[in-house]
């Protein structure tokens, strides 16, 4: 497409730093010029380092890439994996490797760094390993095998994520580090001592103080460490993990000018000695410095990048080295001046041993400004200090109330607080400045700030702050929160229930036809089903119903985190016989289903596969279960403590009134979960008052408790009617579900539904006991219909051949084995493989 | 990460010559079906009557590794069909697969066709 000539760009190095300096450079538009040519060492194209103890929790390596095999060909970059650079001849402008020589225009160094190995004697033994590629996991691992014990030379931050790294392995851990404390670089004395109980108290010894003198032949494990105070630690596997050095050599000997402990330097553009030479990562060197850390690593391509293509507007001047990580789940935080070198500065300090938590702070010797910090145990105050330490702000006048914990005075660093010049991701460096310019030219929401900022998309770290931003800014200029249910529907869910039903409106093409516009989505899909299912209560996979469903009600069971199901039978009441128990008992054995009590007193099992799902049910059916609806938004169970059939303090059959009730409203659909328990007394052992309905007997009838819940926000429920009869609490539950049901919003629960009742509670009674809107006849009737149309789902399902086969996993294959998905034994159960998530900013 | 989804990436096999994966009346209208070929787990979106009656994505969903995307509720936003994770609703273009709320996450796409009642997986296309 261009017409000049094609330039040639070379670049050594494929690892995160170099992998971003190819993206940062491709999105530019004289990027077209060049022919882009990179030489990766490794045999795999760029991966995730940050996150490289995630191998070992799934042993794929294919998710640690960075970019997809087909980044390169798309965007015609010619990748030479394992092909490692030999030399660099900057007269012939020429590079060699074991393959060929290449002529380049510019050259850029992103060759990383090297993991350091102490010279000790025997440190070239078998099993003596580092910790920096796939290659060395895989190595580790390999060693691993039949070993007990490993050790970790090194008790920096990469030392403790390889200790971690050994402890997923299954070995018994330990860290020696030469220095008397862990980590200390980025902590302080007391920093480093909490750090090391809490690690100890994980399972991984940590010996501090201790020189590695030798290593010689173990006699109770493969190996012995020969310490310098005469002590000894025998163990199978050694892992270096002693520091870094910059990988220079290339640039050495060119000639290019190092630093004096290594290191290639470089300028604020990021050029070496020879101007057609960059240099960047962990291999350059500015102002002394080596930088190893991603995000200064990212900084370092940003500014090559913007240079090859002619823009001087970007320079490199450094990098904030602060970092926040999760170690073995332990939270540590390094901000700035954490040791206090700064002259005159002094310092703030909370100590709770006893939670297991330590900060301090550094300020600068008037106390006004925040040079550096230490967080261990809880980086919840990360955030907020930083800001305080990057952007010079003002401290408060009470600066320790910054690291105090639950204080009510707790000053927090609000949004607006923050100059248009805060970086509120360092990864991708973006300001709270380019945020707001982003929102004035038209970004409406997160998801196009994101897109468009990439701003919290590199380690996340920033995903809350940036969050509470856009959302101040975007309350700041005004933009309305919209009640239109999505972008196809603009009506509330309310105002979509009384078209439904004025217009008689059977099926969701109707409706998005006479009242909607566009195809629909997730959102006013199953909110539409639910509603339909409301009005009409056709069975929810009823042919123009099925594309509608959320994969819970799709399937009539609940998908967990590794895409199988679980299976709730209804157990009205919490009562069951020893032959119902048994049968539930016979088929978790047969399909090794795990099993968990609920809190609603039912049993849940866990782990079937789609297609086991009707065999499943027909075993339970045929032993008389229905399904429980746990998957619905519906009524779940009725809770009862044992009432006056057995309890000596019992004044009513709570037992008979809960599998009442529960025959009663199982199956009708609402605008959320809906649940409710009875008890037999005053003493309230079914808890009642935390239910969206809660009857508690009395020694005159039954008092009506109304819209309670627990989960997230508990609310107790409130009275609601007093002694009533059988009769009068049902026809008053039967209107207020109703009610419930044709006024609520999507997803609100009946105690926010009641709170945003003009009127509240006494409203609420008016409408249900005293019929002030001449109501309650229709509210009645309606239920009675939607309690006359019930039918068990899956007992339907399994009598429709066709509606059966929506079960088979794969349309063209056989059932998939229950072992694809991954289980592992754990207390004699199966469980889904454990997964690491560990988001935290280290390279 | 389910050991399914192991074995499918880490064993790309593109194969050369076109697939019979099913037939139409397997599919169900505006909503999701899977299917395999090798080691591949294809969902499979029918929509009937719109200018591309049939998207072929990955079934294994990028976020969990898990085998569940065919499950996923078919979205659309502005002319642009969509489908959302079922576990924790990302949403993917189908036309891509791009995912739109993580610029990190990217379904793989497949070329399929539906010719004569049925259901065709073809080469990729360059």
């Amino acid at each position: 497409m261009t017409t000049s000539i094609t330039k040639q760009l070379l670049v050594i190095g494929n690892g995160m730093v170099g992998q971003h300096f190819i993206e940062q450079f491709l999105s530019r538009a004289d990027a077209a010029q060049w022919q882009l040519t990179v030489f990766a060492g490794e045999d795999r194209p760029a991966y995730d380092r940050v996150h490289l103890s995630e191998y070992f929790s799934d042993a794929n390596a294919d998710k640690l890439q960075l970019a997809a095999d087909s980044f390169y060909r798309d965007n015609d970059v010619s990748l030479k994996l394992n092909e490692a650079v030999l030399a660099i001849d900057r007269e012939a402008k020429t590079v060699t490797t074991a393959k060929a020589r290449y002529f380049y225009d510019k050259l850029v160094l992103a060759t990383g760094s090297y993991p350091f190995v102490p010279p000790i004697a025997g440190n070239d033994k078998p099993h003596c390993l580092v910790y920096r590629t796939i290659a060395d996991l895989e190595a580790i691992s390999a060693s691993s095998k039949d070993a007990k014990v490993g050790v970790v030379i090194g008790g920096g931050l990469l030392g403790l994520e390889a200790a971690n790294a050994l402890k997923l392995l299954g070995l018994e851990a330990h860290v020696v580090e030469f220095a008397p404390q862990l980590m200390p670089v980025q902590l302080d004395k007391d920093g480093g001592e909490l750090l090391r109980s809490k690690i100890a108290q994980l399972g991984v010894s940590v010996h501090t103080d201790k020189a590695t003198s030798s290593i010689s032949e173990g006699t109770e494990q493969r190996l012995q460490l020969n310490f310098s105070d005469g002590s000894v630690l025998q163990t199978d596997v050694i892992v270096f993990s002693a520091g870094i050095r910059p990988q220079d050599q290339p640039g050495k000997d060119a000639g290019l000018e190092l630093g004096a402990r290594g290191g290639i330097v470089i300028n604020n553009q990021c050029q070496t000695s020879d101007s057609d030479i960059y240099a960047i990562g962990e291999c350059a060197l500015y102002q002394g410095q080596l930088f190893g850390l991603v995000a200064p690593g990212y900084q370092m391509a940003r500014t090559a990048a913007a240079v090859l293509c002619g823009d001087s507007s970007q320079s490199f001047t450094g990098a904030d080295m602060s970092t926040k990580l999760k170690l073995l789940g332990v939270d540590v935080g390094s901000i700035g001046d954490a040791h206090g070198r700064t002259p005159g500065s002094i310092s703030l300090r909370y100590r709770n041993d006893l939670a297991g938590e330590y900060r301090k702070l550094v300020l600068s010797a008037d106390g006004k400004q925040l040079l550096g910090a230490v967080l261990v145990g809880d980086n919840s105050y990360y955030d907020t200090l930083l800001q305080y330490a990057l952007n010079g702000l003002a401290l408060p006048a009470d600066p320790h109330s910054l690291i105090l914990p639950q204080s009510n005075s707790k000053p927090l660093l609000g949004p607006a607080a923050l100059p248009d010049s805060a970086t509120l991701c360092s990864c991708h460096n973006v300001s709270k400045g380019a945020i707001c310019a982003a929102l004035d030219g038209g970004v409406q929401d997160l998801a196009g700030i994101k897109s468009c900022t990439k701003a919290a998309t590199g380690c996340g770290g920033c995903a809350a702050l940036l969050k509470s931003v856009v959302e101040h800014e975007l309350s700041a200029r005004g933009v309305a929160v919209s009640t239109d249910l999505c972008e196809h529907f603009s009506y509330s869910r309310q105002q979509l229930y009384h078209l439904v039903r004025v217009d008689g409106i059977k099926t969701f093409n109707e409706l998005i036809k006479s009242h909607g516009r566009g195809h629909g989505c997730e959102i006013c899909k199953p909110a539409v089903a639910s509603i339909l299912a409301s009005c009409w209560n056709e069975p929810v996979l009823a042919k123009p119903h099925v594309a509608l469903q959320d994969t819970n009600d799709t399937f009539l069971a609940n998908m967990q985190k590794n895409g199988t199901y679980s299976v709730v039978p209804r157990i009205p009441g919490g009562e069951i016989t020893p032959a119902m128990l048994i049968s539930i008992g016979k088929v978790a054995e047969q399909y090794q289903l795990y099993t968990k009590i609920t809190g609603g007193q039912r049993i849940d099992l866990f782990g079937a596969t789609l297609d086991q799902l009707p065999l499943i049910w027909q075993q339970l059916i045929d032993a008389g279960f229905e399904t429980g609806h746990a998957y619905g938004k519906s009524l779940r169970t009725v809770k009862s403590c044992v009432g006056s059939t057995w309890c000596r303090y019992g004044v009513q059959d709570s037992v008979s009134m809960a599998i009442l009730l529960e025959n009663r409203y199982k199956g009708v659909r609402a605008p959320h979960k809906i649940k409710m328990a009875v008890s037999g007394c005053t003493r309230e052992c079914a808890e009642a008052q935390s239910k969206d309905v809660g009857v508690i007997a009395t020694e005159n009838g039954w008092n009506l408790y109304v819209c309670g819940n627990g989960g997230m926000k508990p609310r107790h429920a409130d009275l609601f009617a007093t002694d009533l009869t059988d009769e009068q609490l049902l026809s008053y539950i039967d209107r207020l579900l109703m009610f419930y049901i044709k006024t609520a919003d999507r997803l609100q629960r009946t105690a926010s539904w009641m709170n945003n009742l003009e009127g509240g509670l006494d409203y609420l009674r008016d409408v249900i006991i005293h019929d002030s809107l001449g109501l309650a006849a229709e509210l009645e009737a309606q239920m009675q219909l939607l309690i006359g149309n019930y039918q068990c789902e899956w007992q339907t399902v399994l009598n429709d051949p066709a509606q059966r086969a929506r079960f088979n996993s794969y349309v063209n294959a056989a059932a998939p084995a229950r072992s694809e998905f991954g289980f592992v034994p754990e207390r004699g159960q199966l469980i889904p493989t454990r997964q690491l998530n560990n988001k935290e900013n280290t390279l | 990460m389910s050991q399914l989804a192991y074995a499918l990436e880490n064993q790309p096999e593109i194969q050369q010559q076109p697939v019979l994966l099913c037939q139409q009346q397997d599919l169900v209208p505006y909503s999701g079906v899977a299917a395999r070929f090798a080691e591949h787990a294809i969902a499979l979106f029918y929509l009937p009557g719109k200018e591309v009656e049939l998207y072929g994505v990955s079934h294994i969903d990028p976020a969990s590794g898990a085998p569940v995307m065919a499950h996923g509720l078919l979205g659309e936003s502005k002319g642009a069909f969509y489908i959302a994770a079922p576990l924790h609703k990302q949403q993917y273009q189908l036309s891509d697969g791009q995912c739109l709320s993580d610029s990190t996450l990217k379904l793989q796409v497949f070329n399929v066709q539906l010719q004569h009642g049925q259901v065709w997986l073809l080469p990729p296309m360059e």
